[in-house]
């Protein structure tokens, strides 16, 4: 609770206070500290300053002031005493903690550290996080990786860690969507220390954010990350004098292996009990010119406005003089801005006329210039040049000729990786299913909870959970390609192309996120600065093939096309990236025009992957996989079970005719005659209703509808696989339901149809309104539609397959 | 088990499947509902069973 909402005559425990150095000291000095009472003298709503009563005198705060305390209540306290209750006992003995209950409480309160991690993005925050609170969160040697801030608790030394792992960013201007999210982070969550991740192998890039924060007073630690490479380059860095140098402690880590995080946290708690001997706060000297600017605007913001003390002013006079858009809206909301505008238009003029260019660029320039005096001083680079590797596998992977093909090639090695070595691990897995049902059938009495049992669940679930195996080398692939920084250049490759498109080069990541699921892919895109260019790539994105379409692809592929499965496989893959390039094409065209916003896209040293991460990464894709089947794909399962047994047929019926009397049986009929030009029967068409649920849902509804025929008679009709028993499906007239054919037109269906109901609601979220939600939904099936309908047809005219 | 048994098995499993996702349906729906700007859509709120709490949510700004 804050000290700003305790009211008139109430008291409270401080816990901490927070905000930036400068003022925070002062409180402190007044009196405010940890464990001591605090009563609001007077509190009158929306009127300043507020009054209170501190270690006996009293102190008048601003309410933005008063905001930066925390405390915690001591409500009651004193009407308890006013009304003993008739044993004569103090009421609030046992209604209310006593006084040394509640400082323990606030003391104990007060070893809870707010830490933020803030850095450039690949900086490693996302692997120090994970390393420091035994998180799993997506980490990728590519930037834009983390667009969330996500947060866990640890304990060291006695304190408590709410740590925060941000979005990383270049810089705090309020350019991209990140840069303010963090921006905004700082100012108004007011973490208690900053940790800023910073990457040893790119000291000058990455400590321009740290001059930056510097600037912003920030209670900060550096964790120097990386330091391995660093140590392997052969460089040579006297942290110990640039920490010195710029008041803030500089603890070498290295995040991947845990090397230096606990000595960084206790340096933490150094710094939130200001016992650590480094931290000051320092004033970067911009150089003559500019600091008299700056003393000029911060007198007239001082004169003028009628500013919390807990602002820096030094901070906000070189925001103005930059013209920082969110400075400018704030300042103008103040009485008195006008004064301060026009001394800073004639201060910026002046940085114009003396220094030939504007402030903004004269800003930069002088930090940079900081930084490269700093490191004059304490760092001298390695003759080791460890960058040529990397520059020597790029020559290769980013060559304008070798580039795509080497792309597609890699490409052609997943699927077939994926089809191929999952092929044995999955026929184990179906064995165990098979030996599972026929358990079932011997031991279990005849009636409708052994057909429940083995039609719905294993026929259902058990059809489904076969494809891990296929799912997992999946993401063995995606994430070794992740974790090396292939997906970078991918995305490189992939830029110039998608540019002559007419796509943002930026949507390239969010797109191949796409093929693990769309869901975070769809979160994924809001690194994109334009709000155009992020729709559409949301709207395209369901057109990436996600993980949760692959078991239809393999059961089916597996089934019809078992030679050209990687080839097919491939092709399918590739068709959906053509059909969002198409669509991205189209939207562009008719429903958003738009200039393009220039994309830089950094191409990270390739790293290796450590084992474990991606034993880690691949462990929590299983655990999601097994949790979707005890879940959704349960559910579905039994209710399409129902639908397909009930009503139960009247007596003497023929069996044969029994599930396409069901429920289930007439809904599909009624469904039927929409998709019979695209070769799908009913049982099919149901299929892809409750796939709108998840794709898996597809196969497991299949399963189920697969496996109550009679005709295989009762013994070891659960031995038979799924692909044999969709191969023997034939219609009354003796023709098979499933040709090659139709199971391409089936497995374009799927690949193009409704997303999931999770992707639209996502899309739904993301884009703010329902509408596009929905848009979503009819656009794909209508596309899924005509692109089955076409190769259907022309398939039947030209019989190729 | 005899087939009376069963049925009556079968019948709760099925109450028991229609309430299971009525309630994630209903979760879902609370979810969008707190959706917006602000939410960052961990699902956390639902999780959690929040209810209609949306303040409580460490995430909503
Ligand atoms: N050699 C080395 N590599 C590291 C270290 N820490 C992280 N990495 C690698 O750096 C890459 C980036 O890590 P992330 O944790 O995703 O970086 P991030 O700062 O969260 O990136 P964004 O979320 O995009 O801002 C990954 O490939 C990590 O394996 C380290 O101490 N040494
Ligand atoms: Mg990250």
């Amino acid at each position: 609770m804050r000290l700003s909402e305790l009211r008139t005559g109430e008291k409270g425990i401080i816990v901490k206070v927070t905000g930036r150095g400068g003022f925070r000291k002062r409180i402190i000095e007044m009196g405010f500290i940890r464990g001591k009472e605090v009563e609001v003298i007077r509190n009158a709503p929306l009127k300043d300053p507020v009054h209170y009563r501190v270690m006996g005198y009293d102190v008048s705060l601003r309410r933005s002031e008063a905001a930066l305390i925390e405390v915690v209540a001591m409500d009651g306290f004193e009407e308890g005493k006013a009304a003993p209750d008739t044993n004569g006992r103090a009421f609030d003995s046992y209604v209310t903690p006593s006084r040394v209950d509640l400082r323990a409480v606030a003391i104990e309160k007060g070893k809870t550290i707010n830490v933020a991690l803030v850095g450039n993005p690949n900086s490693g925050k996302t692997t120090f996080f994970n390393h420091a609170s035994g998180a799993h969160e997506h980490v990728g040697n590519y930037s834009g990786v983390t667009v969330e801030a996500k947060d866990a608790l640890f304990k060291q030394d006695g304190y408590t860690f709410k740590i925060v792992d941000l979005p990383g960013t270049y810089s705090l201007s309020a350019y991209s969507p990140e840069e303010r999210f963090v921006r905004k982070h700082l100012t108004e969550e007011h973490p208690d220390v900053v940790i800023n991740v910073v990457d040893a192998s790119n000291l000058e890039r990455n400590l321009y954010l740290t001059t930056q924060l510097i600037d912003m007073d920030a209670r900060m630690v550096i964790a120097l990350n990386m330091y391995d490479t660093l140590l392997k380059r052969g460089d040579t860095f006297d942290y110990k004098s640039l920490e010195k140098m710029i008041g803030a402690p500089i603890v070498p880590v290295i995040s991947k292996t845990g090397f230096g995080i606990k000595e960084l946290f206790s340096r933490v708690i150094g710094v939130y009990e200001e016992e650590d001997p480094v931290i000051r706060h320092i004033h970067i000297n911009y150089g003559d010119d500019l600091e008299k600017a700056i003393s000029h605007v911060k007198a007239s913001v001082k004169e003028h406005c009628d500013l919390s003390k807990g602002l820096s002013k030094r901070h906000l006079a070189i925001k103005l003089l930059e013209e920082d858009p969110e400075t400018d809206i704030f300042i103008r909301s103040v009485p008195g801005h006008g004064a301060v505008l026009k001394v800073r238009d004639e201060n910026v003029t002046q940085i114009a006329t003396l220094l030939r260019e504007d402030s903004e660029t004269a800003f930069t320039n002088a930090r940079y210039g900081f930084i490269s005096g700093a490191l004059r001083e304490t760092f001298a680079p390695g003759k080791i040049g460890s960058m040529k590797s990397t520059q020597l596998i790029d020559l290769f992977v980013t060559n304008k000729v070798l580039g795509f093909p080497l792309f597609i090639f890699f490409m052609w090695i997943m699927f077939k990786a994926t089809f191929s070595v999952g092929a044995h691990p999955m026929e184990w897995i179906e064995n165990l299913v098979a030996w599972t049902g026929s358990l079932v059938e011997q031991y279990m009495q005849e009636g409708p909870l052994k057909d429940l049992l083995i039609d719905g669940i294993i026929g259902g679930v058990g059809g489904v959970i076969v494809f891990l195996p296929n799912i997992l080398i999946l993401y063995l692939f995606i994430s070794f390609m992740e974790d090396s920084g292939y997906m970078a250049r991918a995305a490189f490759i992939m830029d110039r192309i998608m540019h002559r498109m007419g796509l943002h080069g930026k949507s390239f990541i969010p797109l191949v996120m796409g093929f693990g699921c769309n869901v975070p892919a769809i979160m994924a895109s809001r690194t994109i600065e334009s709000r155009n260019s992020r729709l559409i790539t949301m709207l395209i994105n369901p057109l990436m093939s996600c993980s949760a379409r692959l078991p239809v692809y393999v059961l089916l592929t597996g089934a019809f096309f078992p030679d050209r499965a990687a080839i097919v496989l491939l092709g399918l893959y590739v068709s959906g990236i053509l059909l969002a390039v198409m669509m991205a094409r189209l939207f562009k065209r008719f429903l958003f025009r738009e200039e393009d916003v220039p994309f830089v896209m950094e191409l990270p040293p390739y790293r290796m992957p450590t084992f474990k991460s991606i034993l880690i990464h691949m462990w929590e894709k299983a655990k999601q996989y097994l949790r979707k089947m005890g879940g959704i794909i349960l559910f579905t399962s039994i209710i399409i079970w129902f639908l397909g047994y009930f009503p139960l047929p009247p007596d003497g019926s023929d069996p044969s005719c029994r599930q396409k009397d069901s429920y289930i049986g007439r809904l599909g009929q009624t469904i039927q005659p929409v998709l019979q030009p695209l070769g799908f029967d009913w049982k099919i068409s149901v299929s892809l209703l409750t796939g709108m649920a998840a794709k898996e849902v597809v196969v497991s509804t299949l399963g189920i509808l697969y496996t109550g025929e009679a005709e295989t008679g009762a013994e070891g009709k659960e031995a038979q696989k799924l692909r044999e028993r969709l191969k023997q499906d034939a219609y009354p007239d003796g023709s098979p339901v499933f040709t090659p054919l139709v199971a391409l037109s089936l497995m374009l269906f799927v690949l193009i149809y409704f997303p999931c109901i999770a992707t639209v609601v996502a899309i739904s979220k993301e884009a703010g309104s329902w509408k596009w939600g929905l848009f979503v939904a009819v656009y794909t099936c209508m596309l899924a539609w005509t692109i089955s309908f076409v190769v259907y047809q022309a398939g039947s005219l030209l019989p190729l397959l | 088990m005899t087939y009376n048994v069963q049925l009556i098995l079968v019948a709760v499993i099925g109450i028991l499947t229609v309430a299971c996702t009525g309630y994630r349906v209903y979760r879902l729906i609370l979810n969008i509902r707190r959706g917006g700007d602000s939410c960052a859509g961990c699902r956390n709120c639902a999780l959690k069973k929040r209810k209609n709490k949306r303040k409580d949510c460490p995430k909503v700004k």
